[in-house]
């Protein structure tokens, strides 16, 4: 997962032999396939707009990639269009099928050729919101199949969140050619390991600089306002430079200083007085932005939230943050 | 409603030009003897010229496809140093006249050495029927590389990328993936490449000759024929090829847009 333009697709063509690489290996069930050609390497590829073979028909397609899979049978073939649901589709022309039907044609193509290793090049981007959620839910669910009936891995590239969620069982993030971070979607959410993959994510990341490290509990200075964290072991001792990450989420907007949630008794707290400069719509949710004099933080809260305290532009407000949930990260340094 | 001007002027000469080509077209018909017509085009001549035309254009069609398949394949897809400097150099030989082609054909047969190698020991060209072939491939050949450069430049190479990954190797891959997606184009290439091989006649004349019975295709019969003042045969052969042009121009409308429209 990562933003237009991070690598994604060069990443896919790599793997697929599509694309020569500079240095490094590519190794797949642990053979070294860095350089074997494409026809070699047995890793299907779906780009982003399918690419089914014009003025053919779906059967046409298949029967193509199915010529050249080794060890696989009549059966499994039926097995593949049966799960993929296209056994009505078989004789139509490729230039009659919607997106969706492109879309498990194309993937079954793929699968007809016995790849070890399935890419998908954003295979949602061309889907209407509704045929994306077929996806998530069963095509998904079909991918999964395949893998436990023919073994084949599947790398899916996208830029969505909530399709990399609710797809992935490991994500990897990528930002300029690199991969930031592997691990599953909770990981990533809960400890993002690095600013970009906690911008990428919406979360609040601010520059600062530490003013005292003790026992795990640290206090950072963002800019003429202190943050307290708690819980940040894994930092280097004399660390200076850091960068402070808060979700959304974790931010408790308040008309006073009393700490509105009961749970928070006893926990070390951060209460910061500040004005609302903007708020707006992000799908469900409301998000505020608001001013702490030089440091900018966005709250997201429930628009339950707004019948008690109605959040006005241009209101004082006072900003809640528990310190366990003030995540800290040493700067990276690029070598 | 005051008349548009502009769209009566763009009518007229619109109209004025329909007319001219019709009255062109038509005047072989009106103003030569029906049965001097109707005898020319079963006479031997015309039957002769009529075949050879179909032979030589049908070959050097043939040959041009086979040569400029790869090479087009080639300038489609693969990058190398000078590539703008060969595709113009291509762009030369359909700019040339083909007569001024014809002469520097005869002087190469002739005079280079290489070419009277050829010409002697291999096989007779200047003013013999292969004569014919050659002038017509040195005419067509860089359009034909053209046209269907311009076909392979429209088959995606994502397509050739993801029949790779199947199991296809280069060549299986243009084989089965590539030639079927760009068949159309390939298709109208070749009748566009046999119309104007057909329609040859400068670089005919020069490097094969006139002569009657012998490398006599449509439009040199249609010369001999005129300066001999036959105008039974001239009227009947304008026709022929008139008539050939529309037949090749309507199936290649219907190949390549299903259809007459554009």
């Amino acid at each position: 997962m990562g933003p237009n333009g991070c690598g994604k697709t060069t990443l896919l063509e790599c793997i697929a032999g599509l694309q020569k690489i500079d240095s490094g290996k590519i190794i797949i069930n642990g053979i070294d396939v860095t350089d074997l050609p494409p026809e070699k390497r047995r890793v299907g590829y779906v780009p982003a707009d399918y690419a089914l073979f014009p003025n053919m028909t779906v059967e046409r397609n298949i029967q193509l990639a199915f010529k050249k899979s080794k060890g696989m049978g009549l059966n499994d073939l039926q097995r593949i269009i049966r799960l993929l649901q296209i056994e009505n589709l078989m004789n139509r022309s490729v230039e009659s099928l919607s997106s969706g039907q492109k879309q498990r044609v194309a993937i079954a193509r793929a699968l007809a050729a016995k790849p070890d290793v399935l890419l998908l090049d954003e295979p949602c981007s061309a889907l209407d919101p509704p045929t994306r959620e077929v996806f998530r839910r069963e095509i998904c669910g079909m991918l999964k199949e395949a893998f436990r009936q023919f073994g084949t891995s599947v790398i899916h590239t996208t830029h969505d969140l909530l399709e990399a969620r609710a797809v992935g069982d490991k994500i990897a993030i990528m930002s300029d050619g690199r991969i930031e971070q592997i691990g599953s979607i909770e990981t990533i959410f809960e400890n993002p390991s690095s600013k970009f993959i906690a911008e990428f994510l919406g979360y609040n990341v601010l520059d600062g600089q530490v003013i005292s490290i003790e026992d795990g509990r640290i206090s950072v200075d963002v800019g003429d306002t202190i943050l307290n964290a708690e819980g940040c072991g894994n930092l280097p001792e004399k660390v200076k430079d850091v960068i402070v990450v808060i979700k959304p989420q974790d931010i408790i907007l308040s008309p006073t200083r009393e700490i509105v949630k009961s749970k928070w008794k006893g926990c070390q707290c951060n209460i910061l007085v500040g004005r609302v400069k903007g708020m707006y719509m992000e799908g469900s949710a409301v998000k505020v932005d608001v001013d702490l004099g030089n440091v900018n933080l966005k709250a997201e809260i429930n628009p339950d939230y707004l019948d008690d305290f109605n959040v006005k532009p241009g209101a004082t407000v006072f900003v809640q943050i528990k310190a366990s949930r003030v995540k800290v990260l040493a700067k990276h340094f690029e070598v | 409603m005051k008349p548009n001007v502009f769209r009566v002027v763009v009518f007229s000469f619109l109209i004025l030009i329909l007319i001219f080509f019709i009255c062109v077209f038509t005047s072989p018909a009106i103003f030569v003897d029906p049965w001097q017509l109707a005898y020319a085009f079963i006479s031997d001549e015309v039957r002769f010229a009529l075949s050879l035309s179909i032979f030589t254009a049908t070959c050097s069609t043939l040959i041009s496809l086979v040569i400029g398949i790869p090479v087009a394949y080639a300038l489609s897809r693969l990058e190398f140093r000078g590539k703008t400097v060969i595709e113009g150099f291509l762009d030369v030989p359909i700019a040339v006249p083909p007569v001024a082609l014809g002469v520097m054909l005869l002087i190469f047969f002739a005079r280079n050495p290489l070419g009277m190698f050829i010409n002697e020991s291999v096989v007779r060209i200047v003013f013999e029927v292969p004569g014919i072939i050659v002038a017509q491939l040195a005419v067509i050949s860089a359009l034909t590389i053209k046209l269907l450069k311009e076909t392979f430049d429209g088959v995606p190479a994502r397509y050739e990328r993801v029949a790779r990954t199947f199991g296809y190797t280069e060549l299986e891959t243009f084989l089965y993936v590539t030639l079927p997606a760009a068949k159309r184009g390939i298709l109208g290439a070749a009748l566009i490449s046999w119309a104007k091989a057909l329609g040859e006649f400068g670089a005919t004349l020069m490097l094969a000759g006139a002569t009657r019975f012998k490398t006599e295709t449509l439009p040199i019969a249609l010369y001999l024929n005129l300066v001999a003042a036959d105008l039974g045969n001239v009227a009947a052969l304008s026709f022929i090829l008139l008539f050939t042009a529309c037949l090749a121009l309507i199936a290649t409308r219907k190949l390549l847009y299903g259809g007459l429209a554009i």
